[in-house]
């Protein structure tokens, strides 16, 4: 909106002193055209709104919440108006007016000049507009609220949009990059690309298992295999793609490159599988020593500082958020969720813990009966690991009982909440995990 | 433990055989044609040691170490045959950013043509995480949302997306086959620690 002041102000029966005689003609835009300039005016809920007039003009459609700049214009104006230099000197809350004063000049000679005064109403509009909107006043003295930018209006409030939702992931022990993202695609299958018809963002959050604890033994897992491969032969020597597949978990799974190769041996067979056996007791054990140095040296906030800036970002930008955490993952989304809470406040946030390594957790949690790295860790008693709460069926589909796409999203065993249950999988188990938790952050208005 | 040679050890009965054959051979050395209108006699009275026998069995075939019996499943296509060169990024002769061998596996797989595509693009994904320069930040995260997008690629194609996670299990596995080739893409994951990569929505398939 913009008003176009012509010279010609009269004063008010309030303004003492001699002034010069100007029509002034204000140009009001309509109320409509207001919308177009919305972005220049700030809100101003909850405080008070100030228009100036004399007689001549009516309110000045300009509004104010400072009352020095107002008075500073309206004097400007209204010595334009007058062809009097006048200059702003107070502001006289009570008698609600912008205070003036000017040189009256003596026609005799050697007279000192006079200084007079006079003033410029002022009218006070207090909390006409709720919260997040502005007031724009019509040429007819009547004034409408507007809802700021990217609020809705609803009744007579001004509603925020809804925030976004982010399901983050923060993976388990050893994961590649592409195992972890593997992960995250699973769960997003899994649990769609809207939540109640709110698109969600997935967003992975990808440690390797720490900066510095836990890599040694990540080492000597790899170590382990550079020294066993070289038995029988070494017959894995130069074979590596049997290394992945131990540490994802899928060695023995059916149609795995390893079960290919042990299926079309025959003389030496038993050997090498006994060598590929003893490969998958390694590493697992391997695991579970890793697991156990991490929380016995878990992560700061100095290992987790990138994802929380990120977190933070996200949460600026409006993002509340459901984190997912697999196995020592779990270790870094309570540092994680913990500097969130505590520095962006207004953000949501809830956390699912899928087999967690941390002693302590945020949220609901999952731990498989069949899941051999979280339970060894018990054998190194001196923390307390989550008790089981689902029981299901073993699967050479993963050994170890403890991969997020091989047993925690497996759709075909049944298991339950209590030993011996049957009729659900751990797929739909921590589907409904993740959905409470999406209820309840998605629930603030 | 050592494979070695397994020594043929006949059986007696493959003994007595096999020297009733030797015995038959010299005797049929040494007997002699006849002189002048020689009359062949009557043929001498059969002994027992003459009568017809089962020949002798086969020798049984000598194992075969591990590595030979490697080298024929590869042969035979019963297990993919990789590159192991010590480069690593491995030929690539088409120049697609799929290693060869891989590619010729995920062709010789019994998916459809579409969902082909889709490992071929991850396929492609993880190569990329080999040559990655590491110390460029800005690269590495364009090589992770790479991975992100071939991941919603195969989630789009395969109704079921455990079926993709296994055949990009092989792929990632296959990739990072040698010591060389796994060293670097160790590293590759450890430069990436710390970083974070929104999923992209939609077709992230390549055309």
């Amino acid at each position: 909106m913009s008003a176009c002041h012509v010279p010609g102000w009269h004063v008010s029966p309030a303004t003492s002193g001699l002034v010069r005689r100007r029509w002034v003609q204000v140009l009001v835009l309509v109320v409509g055209q207001a919308v177009a300039a919305t972005a220049a005016w700030a809100s101003f809920a909850g405080q008070s709104i100030y228009h100036y007039q004399t007689y001549r003009n009516g309110w000045d459609a300009r509004e104010y919440t400072d009352l020095n700049a107002l008075c500073a214009d309206a004097t400007t104006a209204y010595s334009i108006a007058t062809g009097i230099r006048m200059s702003s000197i107070a502001v006289d809350e009570n008698l609600q007016q912008c205070r003036y004063e000017y040189t009256i000049q003596s026609p005799v000679i050697g007279t000192r000049p006079t200084v007079a005064h006079g003033g410029v109403n002022f009218e006070v509009v207090r909390g006409i507009c709720p919260v997040n909107s502005f007031a724009i006043l019509s040429v007819y003295g009547r004034t409408t609220c507007f809802c700021n930018a990217g609020f809705a209006e609803s009744g007579n409030a001004c509603l925020a949009p809804p925030r976004d939702l982010t399901l983050g992931f923060f993976n388990g022990v050893w994961n590649t990059e592409w195992q972890a993202q593997d992960g995250l695609t699973a769960i997003k299958r899994v649990v769609g690309p809207e939540y109640k018809g709110r698109a969600l963002r997935f967003e992975k959050f990808y440690n390797q298992t720490g900066r510095n604890t836990g890599n040694t033994a990540a080492q000597d897992i790899a170590e382990t295999f550079i020294q066993r491969s070289k038995e029988l032969d070494g017959v894995l020597a130069n074979r590596w793609e049997h290394y992945w597949e131990l540490l994802s978990g899928s060695s023995r799974m059916e149609g795995s490159l390893t079960q290919r190769l042990l299926g079309g041996v025959r003389d030496g067979a038993s050997g090498l599988s006994d060598l590929i056996d003893s490969l998958v007791s390694s590493t697992l054990a391997g695991f579970v020593r890793g697991l156990s140095e991490l929380v016995s040296n878990p992560p700061t906030e100095v290992d987790v500082a990138d994802h929380v800036a990120r977190l933070q970002a996200m949460a600026d930008a409006r993002n509340d958020f459901v984190l997912v955490a697999h196995s020592q993952g779990n270790l870094f989304v309570n540092i994680a969720y913990d500097a969130l809470r505590k520095t962006r406040p207004d953000a949501r946030a809830a956390v699912v813990h899928v087999a967690p390594a941390s002693p302590t957790v945020r949220g609901a949690y999952v731990l498989a009966d069949i899941d051999q790295v979280i339970n060894g860790l018990r054998n190194f008693g001196s923390w307390t690991v989550q008790p089981i709460n689902f029981w299901m069926p073993a699967s050479t589909v993963d050994l170890s009982g403890h991969t997020m796409v091989g047993t925690y999203l497996d759709d075909v065993r049944q298991g339950g909440p209590q030993p011996q249950a049957t009729g659900v999988t751990p797929r739909t188990w921590v589907k409904t995990m993740v959905e409470a938790a999406l209820t309840q952050i998605a629930s603030r208005p | 433990m050592n494979i070695q040679p397994t020594k043929i050890r006949l059986q007696q009965g493959q003994r007595r055989t096999l020297a009733l054959l030797l015995a038959c051979a010299l005797l049929s050395a040494c007997g002699g044609g006849s002189g002048g209108g020689g009359t062949t006699g009557a043929p001498a009275a059969a002994s027992p040691a003459s009568t017809p026998r089962a020949p002798p069995a086969a020798p049984a075939p000598a194992a075969q170490s591990l590595q030979e019996q490697i080298t024929a499943m590869e042969s035979s296509g019963a297990y993919p045959k990789l590159d192991r060169s010590v480069d690593v990024p491995g030929p690539d002769a088409n120049g697609n950013g799929v290693r060869d061998d891989i590619e010729t596996w995920v062709n010789a797989q019994p998916v459809a043509a579409s969902q082909k595509k889709a490992l071929l693009q991850t396929a492609k994904s993880l190569q990329r995480t080999l040559i990655v320069a590491l110390d460029d930040k800005k690269a590495l995260q364009t090589a992770g949302e790479g991975l992100a997008s071939s991941s919603q690629c195969g989630m789009l194609q395969f109704p079921e997306y455990s079926d993709f996670s296994k055949y990009a299990g092989k792929i990632e596995a296959m990739t990072a086959n040698t010591r060389q080739r796994a060293e670097r893409y160790m590293k590759y994951n450890a430069a990436r620690s710390g970083s974070s990569t929104t999923s992209p929505n939609g077709d992230t398939c390549e055309p």
